[in-house]
């Protein structure tokens, strides 16, 4: 592959994966269980994720210079290696076009109520498509660029301290009991999926494989700690029954401020805020095209295949007046495929240990 | 059909590099080169003798001096007996030749060809008239502190401008001839040194690779030789400034020249460098870092500005704090037109009155400042047809793209207000965040010469790149390692004498 990036790009490009739509509601979606040990629950989620990067570490090491669905074909062969990779890349477009839906759905309630969605999914996923479309490197430059905004965005965040807090919310400490933790987290881990990109993009990075692994340690380490942050300031500055009310709590948080030139702070908020959310699904869509194809051309052929698909479906998610019984499907199936099919294959190469080393199965 | 067919063929045919030599007695060779020039009034034949010998000299009488072949030529000869002409000749540059292409070409490049009986060869003697107005600052491009020179349309006097200030022999020249027909001299210019020898190798293959008709600009020249041509952003920079060119080939940069034209081309170019202008180097650095810094807000606000304020005003006016509000919705209650309506009028009349006034003499150009700034500026609002705050937004956008040092640029910039406005009124907020993430997204993919536009942002450099960006650091914060023996200039040390 002649297009690298570094590995502080793939750092970036992690982060911008992972935070995206979750966060905004993921406060209430919380504390519905770990009620004040919410925050808990977001670093117990992350910790586990960490423990995943690990195994996904090893895989690095086994299978140097292979993006996952090399590995799968490697492992199962052409044919069954062939069927996991159109299961990846169906689970790609699903999230992608999961995440568009809940996209869409934000931006009506708070931006643009009257806008007919398929307008609103047709700019995202044009957005979207026109940077999926260029080279990883290409990609990983405008993740960066765009990551200057995470810094505003934590300024901003800052003026909320003005707000009335109660730092009693959250004590005592482990008030809710060890499974309501658990439960939380369970919930946390589906806003923070987005790490899985490492599995696709380490083969690009300069110098590879020493390092990649720390870089993804240290991304998802950000990630967990940003979201811990904000999940924080939602539980001291709301009531567990207020939290329970509202869908976007973090957007809420920001509504009460009122500056002398400028008023509803959420709005510019979550303004800035759509360029994480349009990055999630840039990266759903490379993932997808990078799932089954390896040379370039064909990669953008993928592309525009999966931004098409992912149109058609999240038209019909985003019609759909109650998505639950169905994310609840999607959610423990993409669990399964980037928890379980990374482990399969790390158990399956140290069986093989003997045969695997360079052959083309 | 055929016809047609032949036309074109006719038109495209090139002269093509004959290997004809000259050949018999003088007067046949007169009428080769005459046959050479389709028998053009203008070159001109002369005879001389010198004590035995005969010569014709001939020469286009409107690309040599006079006078020069006068003292160098025929004086000499005159008062020569029985010298061999190469040696009687004061002209400088002095070359035989027999092919006739070579003496088409030179002929052209103003040189006089002495044509004798006893050899079936000329003698090229350079007598080049130089036309050329007095050196002055360029006027898109002044500055208040530092040099006022500019280039001017003769090659040679650039060369002399650039070399002038780098007095090294890393500095290093190529020369090029391109148009089929117009001949036109194209130099490259670089450090041997510092510019990146991918970079030049590139450069050359596209220059040498251009097949026109005709080379007017420099603005033809990049236009073969850029890469993203339905890009907004130009990809190179036209400098009139020589102390500008310079810093850039100070950079590793390469500077085309093309003879005719007062600018020089300056590739691969950056972002940034667009916001760069000669006076920040010229002042103090936290007075250049200032400057800077207000371009750069400039470039946000001509891109978003209108965009900003159509959408708060259409979708998002819960933003505005009450009392702003209140005074802009009262501006805007007697207006019968939409917010997108009234910037997009308003830019069109502000560009109209740009170019109305540009081209005209100074005293018309004041009355038609006078004219649409106040009459129309006024009226407009008095007869409701433009609210308050629209004015003042325009104007400021209109300022904020002015504020760019090239103003090429700052066009591109109005331009790109446009989709930007469109998006506003169509989806507010959203709209513009969709926008400039596209207007970014580009900005990442394009790349000169395999050098990221965007650098160093796009990608991300840190410290190392980020040196001259928003900052105009001192000139020993500046200078990179390589170029003072591998030691960085640091505050303390920039008097240290060893």
């Amino acid at each position: 592959m002649n297009t690298t990036i570094t590995r502080w790009q793939l750092f970036f490009v992690i982060i911008k994966t992972q935070i995206g739509i979750g966060l905004l509601s993921l406060p209430s979606e919380i504390q519905g269980s770990a009620k004040g040990d919410a925050w808990i629950s977001v670093l117990v989620a992350g910790c586990a994720i960490q423990l995943l990067l690990l195994v996904y570490g090893g895989l690095m090491k086994r299978f140097p210079g292979d993006t996952l669905s090399q590995m799968t074909r490697r492992m199962f062969g052409n044919y069954a290696g062939l069927a996991l990779n159109v299961i990846c890349f169906v689970f790609f477009i699903l999230i992608a076009a999961y995440a568009c839906s809940l996209y869409v759905h934000l931006i009506r309630t708070w931006l643009l109520p009257l806008t007919p969605v398929w307008v609103l999914l047709l700019m995202i996923i044009a957005t979207s498509v026109y940077l999926a479309l260029e080279n990883i490197r290409v990609i990983a430059r405008f993740f960066v660029l765009a990551s200057v905004l995470f810094v505003i965005l934590i300024l901003i965040s800052l003026l909320t301290f003005t707000n009335e807090m109660h730092i009693s919310n959250v004590l005592p400490i482990g008030q809710s009991g060890m499974m309501q933790v658990f439960q939380g987290s369970e919930k946390t881990f589906f806003s923070m999926l987005g790490f899985e990109v490492m599995l696709y993009f380490f083969p690009a990075v300069e110098k590879q494989p020493k390092g990649v692994l720390k870089i993804a340690l240290l991304a998802n380490g950000f990630v967990t700690l940003f979201y811990t942050y904000f999940v924080f300031i939602c539980l001291i500055s709301y009531s567990t029954n207020a939290l329970a009310q509202v869908n976007e709590p973090v957007l809420f948080l920001f509504k009460g401020l009122a500056y002398q030139l400028l008023d509803r702070l959420d709005l510019i908020f979550l303004s800035l805020w759509i360029i994480p959310m349009t990055s999630t699904i840039v990266s759903y869509l490379a993932l997808a095209g990078k799932s089954m194809t390896t040379g370039q051309i064909a990669y953008r052929r993928m592309v525009w295949i999966s931004g098409l698909l992912v149109f058609l479906i999240g038209m019909y998610m985003a019609l759909q007046e109650n998505l639950d019984p169905f994310s609840k499907w999607l959610e423990y199936g993409y669990l399964m495929m980037i928890a379980a099919l990374p482990l399969l294959i790390y158990l399956g190469a140290f069986l093989l240990k003997n045969k695997g080393k360079g052959g083309t199965a | 059909m055929n016809f047609l067919k032949f036309r074109k063929k006719m038109y495209k045919q090139p002269d093509p590099p004959s290997i004809e030599t000259l050949s018999g007695s003088m007067s046949q060779q007169i009428v080769q080169i005459q046959d050479a020039f389709s028998h053009s009034e203008d070159l001109k034949h002369r005879q001389l003798s010198s004590g035995s010998q005969l010569f014709t000299l001939m020469y286009l009488e409107s690309l040599i001096k006079d006078e020069l072949i006068e003292a160098n030529v025929i004086k000499p000869l005159r008062d020569a007996d029985d010298v061999q002409p190469q040696d009687a000749v004061t002209a400088l540059g002095v070359r035989q030749s027999s092919n006739l292409y070579d003496i088409v070409s030179a002929l052209l490049e103003g040189y006089c060809v002495m044509l004798t009986d006893q050899a079936a060869s000329a003698l090229l003697i350079a007598a080049p008239q130089e036309q050329t107005r007095a050196i002055e600052e360029p006027k898109d491009e002044q500055i208040i502190k530092g040099p006022h020179e500019g280039f001017v349309e003769s090659l040679h006097t650039n060369m002399y401008l650039l070399r002038r200030r780098i007095r090294s022999p890393k500095f290093k020249v190529r020369y090029f001839t391109i148009g089929r027909f117009t001949n036109t001299k194209v130099a490259m210019v670089y450090m041997e040194t510092l510019a990146e020898p991918n970079i030049v190798e590139e450069c050359v293959k596209r220059i040498s690779a251009i097949d026109l008709d005709y080379m007017y600009s420099v603005t033809n020249m990049d236009e073969m030789i850029e890469e993203h041509p339905m890009s907004p952003f130009p990809q190179t920079i036209q400098t009139g400034r020589p102390d500008r060119a310079v810093s850039y080939l100070m950079e590793g940069k390469i500077n085309v020249l093309v003879d005719g034209n007062p600018v020089v081309l300056v590739l691969p170019i950056t972002f940034f460098s667009f916001y760069q202008s000669v006076d920040d180097y010229n002042h103090r650095w936290i007075i250049g870092s200032f400057f800077r810094f207000i371009r750069l807000i400039g470039f946000i606000l001509a891109i978003s500005l209108p965009a900003i304020y159509i959408a708060i005003v259409t979708y998002h006016s819960e933003v505005l704090p009450f009392g702003i509000l209140y005074s802009i919705k009262v501006s805007l209650t007697y207006v019968p037109f939409p917010p997108l309506m009234e910037a997009i009028t308003m830019q069109v009349i502000l560009e109209l009155l740009k170019e109305a006034a540009m081209r005209l003499p100074s005293p018309i150009s004041q009355t038609i400042g006078i004219v649409g700034g106040l009459v129309i500026g006024t009226a407009v609002v008095e007869a409701n047809l433009v609210s308050d705050t629209m004015i003042v937004v325009i104007g400021l956008t209109a300022i904020a793209s002015f504020a760019t040092p090239l103003n090429e640029f700052g066009t591109s910039l109005r331009i790109l207000g446009f989709p930007t406005m469109l998006a506003a009124a169509m989806f507010g907020f959203f709209g513009i965040a969709v926008v400039l993430m596209i207007i970014f997204i580009h900005l990442c993919k394009i790349e000169t010469m395999g050098v990221p536009f965007f650098a160093p942002f796009g990608p991300f450099h840190g410290r190392e790149g980020g040196k001259d960006i928003f900052l105009r650091l001192p000139i020993w914060k500046n200078e990179s390692d390589d170029r003072i023996n591998g030691k960085l200039l640091s505050f303390l040390k920039r008097w240290k004498r060893t």
